[in-house]
């Protein structure tokens, strides 16, 4: 969700008109950014894509792009098997995407989205990818390894949310408390979430997705201390496009 | 606080590297921190050589510890992963009624958890107006997949605005308050 939000606002800063979820079927190119998480989710994602290129079949669209985990992990499977979508994209090829627009990538517009989300609500993604070895998990096939968002960067990113009018963040991340292991060689959420809470007009900061091994029980101190982080711990796998 | 399993048979071959006993542990020291915390976590059911009383486990555990909300998801098959070189023995209708009967014994908790919050008051954040009604969340409620609280009146309330509320009815999943 938070990826699709950051090309929209790569698309519109570029003078592309740009709706999320349009009811309206008048648009000339559709970008679906799928989830490969688990069979429901691909299953979902593959009747979307199914869904676009039918529309495009029947002229009313000019094209069809996929991006996201599902393309990221099965490429080459879905170009055979869909061969009239136009373009497949992975999880990290945002300025390729792009460059299908002739629209330029512009590294300046850190934090700067186009929310999908109602205004007083949105989701800080704060790192990338995960370290652990789950049995089960396919996620680090199609994210890669933990990588961290810098502490200012998401910080500058905060601030842009609520001056857009966003009170509620809900912090996500495949793994939270891993946060800062690859960047700082240290846990640092505690720190992280310090930062965020004395962002001036942000009355809510939720965390979501904590791995129980090695919790870094110093974050409750935080929870405790600071009137605006809530407290609340969740996994919210339930609806895993949120995930990716 | 994604668990996906309490059984110590289930944890080592999830490769989770945690027991049963290390996270009650957890638990009871988040809770003596950060009394009222709200937790959620999900569940698998299904997981490759998952026997039933691994299943009873994972509920007699739920009823102790008492979590706020659970998710329980099916295990899916993934290649690529380490659990793919397993055999995937339970059949998909088996995996969800495993799934559906840890549902239900969290069922009752939750509706407990709600009772217990009717006479309270709570800061909550209105989301949106539905059908005359508005809906609202909790500091304990994230979007989409927690409670939502309803509430009734004629005041003019806008989306993102704070408000207190007293809960009057508690549902399994819902709760209904006036403004106060």
């Amino acid at each position: 969700m938070v990826d699709s939000e950051v090309l929209s606002g790569q698309l519109k800063a570029n003078d592309i008109d740009v709706v999320h979820e349009s009811a309206k079927k008048d648009h000339n190119i559709v970008v679906v950014n799928t989830c490969g998480f688990i069979d429901k989710a691909k299953e979902e994602s593959i009747n979307t894509i199914l869904d676009q290129v039918d529309l495009k079949k029947k002229g009313k669209l000019d094209k069809v792009y996929v991006t996201g985990c599902l393309s990221e992990r099965y490429r080459g499977d879905l170009e055979q098997e869909i061969p009239e979508v136009d373009a497949w994209f992975g999880t990290m090829e945002l300025p390729l995407i792009l460059k299908k627009f002739d629209a330029d990538y512009k590294a300046e517009l850190i934090g700067e989205r186009l929310l999908s989300t109602p205004s007083h609500y949105a989701y800080l993604k704060i790192a990338e990818g995960c370290n652990r070895t789950c049995a089960f998990c396919a996620i680090p096939i199609m994210r890669g390894t933990h990588v961290s968002k810098p502490i200012e960067e998401l910080v500058a990113e905060a601030e842009k949310l609520v001056r857009s009018g966003v009170k509620e963040i809900m912090l996500i991340a495949q793994e939270l408390t891993y946060y800062g292991l690859d960047l700082y060689k240290k846990r640092r959420l505690a720190d992280l979430m310090n930062a965020l809470a004395d962002v001036k007009g942000l009355e809510w900061i939720r965390l979501h997705y904590a791995y129980p091994t090695k919790f870094p029980m110093e974050i409750l101190e935080v929870m405790k201390q600071r009137d605006n982080i809530c407290n609340y711990w969740t996994c919210l796998c339930s609806t895993s496009l949120i995930l990716c | 606080m994604p668990l996906q399993h309490i059984a110590d048979p289930m944890l080592k071959a999830m490769k989770r590297q945690i027991t049963r006993a290390e996270i009650l542990d957890l638990v009871k020291a988040i809770r003596a921190e950060v009394p009222g915390i709200c937790l959620r976590t999900t569940l698998i059911a299904g997981f490759p050589g998952e026997t039933l009383e691994d299943v009873e486990d994972v509920k007699r555990f739920l009823e102790e510890v008492r979590f706020d909300r659970v998710g329980v998801f099916t295990y899916s098959h993934e290649e690529g992963t380490s659990a793919y070189a397993l055999e995937d023995n339970i059949p998909a209708e088996e995996k969800e009624r495993r799934a559906q009967d840890i549902m239900e014994t969290q069922q009752e908790i939750s509706l407990e958890k709600n009772q217990e919050k009717v006479g309270k008051v709570f800061r909550v954040i209105v989301d949106k107006k539905e059908s005359g009604r508005y809906l609202a969340r909790t500091e304990f409620d994230s979007v989409e997949v927690d409670n939502e609280v309803i509430i009734n009146t004629d005041r003019k309330l806008k989306p993102g605005e704070f408000v207190n509320v007293k809960i009057t009815k508690a549902f399994d999943y819902d709760l209904e308050g006036e403004l106060v």
